[in-house]
């Protein structure tokens, strides 16, 4: 199979894996289980800049609206990261003698680098989405903890989706 | 200019960057529930259409628990028919003022309760005389505010969320205050600005005050399970509340009768000074 029509399975298997979740998993209102990030780091790094930024931004906004979200909320957050996933990616995974045109797969830069990657671009997508849906509603500890929670259950979940559909021998 | 220049391709990125932040922080801050509902009804149209075989069929599975839910309300709403005719045979009420509010039992075709922004929506519409501002209730909980209306659903904007306020009472005294969904916890709530006076404690119950025309007063809610004073002036106290939001089903949406009256006295009212 070409492996761009495998992406967009892929990427269509996420988005409604996102939706159901969204629609019939319930964590308790602290906690939202975002794969959008996922999404957005498997975009080819050899893609114009600003084609990656609306492809985010659509994806964003695709999640805002099957699953009932604030409209806008994901799609900013989705597109604050299509803008630093590239350079984040070259610090994080050092080498330059990987594929440039994906991130390499886990057998070749090893689990902690996809984790530590992820976990940065975690942080910087729910410091946009903590901030703009509890704006002014919430204490900065419970938004805190919001935080900090939201980080670490999405990075587990973004890592056993990373290893099950996009790490597949 | 040069298309292929580093230059170019970095403002085109920053250019492309601001100009979708800024059109979501402005789609974000636009989301009122209202300009919502507008832009998205021919979306919920369709998801209606889905939502109510999907929830047909969660509700099947579901049968057991909502029967012992009905029965429960039953049982108690029999107790409270005895007690009114007990009352009436007593009094021989020939009072013919029909009473004080509206009362339209609904059931919950889509709720989303695990989030801060949570909303339900309801089978009753404009043909069934619901109209924006009325109040939904259950027997022991204020579920939220009508907040748009379709011909055939309206859209509630529930009390598990943070705009939301509703007046309520400590039962037994004349303390009252503002009730507001923590954001936490979907049992929780807080009721705040109750003086320190208040003699309240720990286990008291907390009902609507019917102090607003939304929610009719005496309904209660849950149970304080919390004091603390704030800034040496009010108390605040947490709330358990009665009844999950999650698992409801059946609602009641209620008005007050002759709103339109008050909403004039009070217009007329605010005019004189």
């Amino acid at each position: 199979m070409p492996t761009y029509l495998r992406q967009i399975i892929i990427y269509a298997v996420v988005i409604l894996l996102q939706v159901i979740i969204n629609n019939y998993v319930n964590l308790g209102p602290m906690i939202y289980i975002c794969l959008i990030p996922l999404l957005i780091i498997y975009l080819p790094l050899d893609q114009k800049p600003y084609l990656s930024l609306i492809i985010a931004f659509g994806l964003g906004l695709i999640i805002d609206i099957l699953s009932d979200g604030v409209l806008g909320l994901n799609a900013g957050a989705a597109t604050l990261i299509a803008l630093v996933y590239r350079p984040l990616f070259y610090p994080v995974f050092q080498k330059n003698n990987y594929s440039k045109k994906y991130i390499p797969p886990i057998r070749e830069s090893g689990i902690w680098r996809h984790v530590l990657y992820m976990l940065i671009i975690l942080a910087i997508y729910f410091l946009f989405y903590i901030i703009f849906d509890g704006l002014a509603k919430s204490t900065l500890l419970t938004s805190l903890v919001r935080y900090l929670m939201n980080i670490a259950v999405n990075l587990a979940i973004a890592t056993i989706v990373d290893l099950t559909l996009f790490n597949r021998s | 200019m040069d298309y292929n220049s580093r230059s170019y391709k970095l403002l085109l990125t920053i250019g492309t960057f601001i100009v979708l932040e800024v059109i979501s922080i402005v789609m974000i801050a636009q989301n009122s529930i209202l300009q919502r509902y507008l832009i998205l009804d021919g979306i919920r149209s369709t998801q209606v259409f889905f939502w109510e075989r999907s929830q047909g069929i969660r509700d099947f599975f579901n049968l057991r628990a909502y029967n012992q839910a009905l029965q429960e309300e039953n049982a108690e709403l029999r107790g409270k028919l005895a007690q009114v005719q007990y009352l009436q045979d007593f009094k021989a009420v020939t009072d013919s003022t029909p009473g004080l509010y509206k009362w339209i039992p609904a059931s919950i075709i889509k709720s989303n309760p695990n989030k801060q922004h949570n909303y339900l929506i309801l089978n009753r519409g404009a043909k069934d005389g619901v109209e924006t501002e009325m109040g939904v209730v259950t027997h022991n909980s204020i579920v939220g505010v009508v907040g748009a209306v379709s011909e055939n659903y309206c859209y509630v904007i529930s009390f598990l969320n943070k705009s939301q306020r509703a007046s309520a009472m400590i039962s037994g005294t004349s303390d009252f205050g503002l009730l507001t969904w923590n954001g936490t916890d979907s049992h929780s709530a807080t009721l705040s600005h109750i003086p320190l006076s208040s003699t309240a404690a720990v286990g008291d119950t907390v009902c609507t005050s019917g102090y607003s025309t939304i929610y009719p007063p005496d309904i209660p809610v849950g149970v304080i399970s919390d004091i603390n004073a704030v800034s040496g002036m009010y108390k605040d106290m947490g709330v358990d509340l009665f009844q999950d939001l999650r698992s409801l089903k059946y609602v009641y949406i209620v008005q007050r009768h002759h709103q339109g009256e008050i909403d004039e006295l009070s217009k007329n009212a605010s005019n004189l000074n």
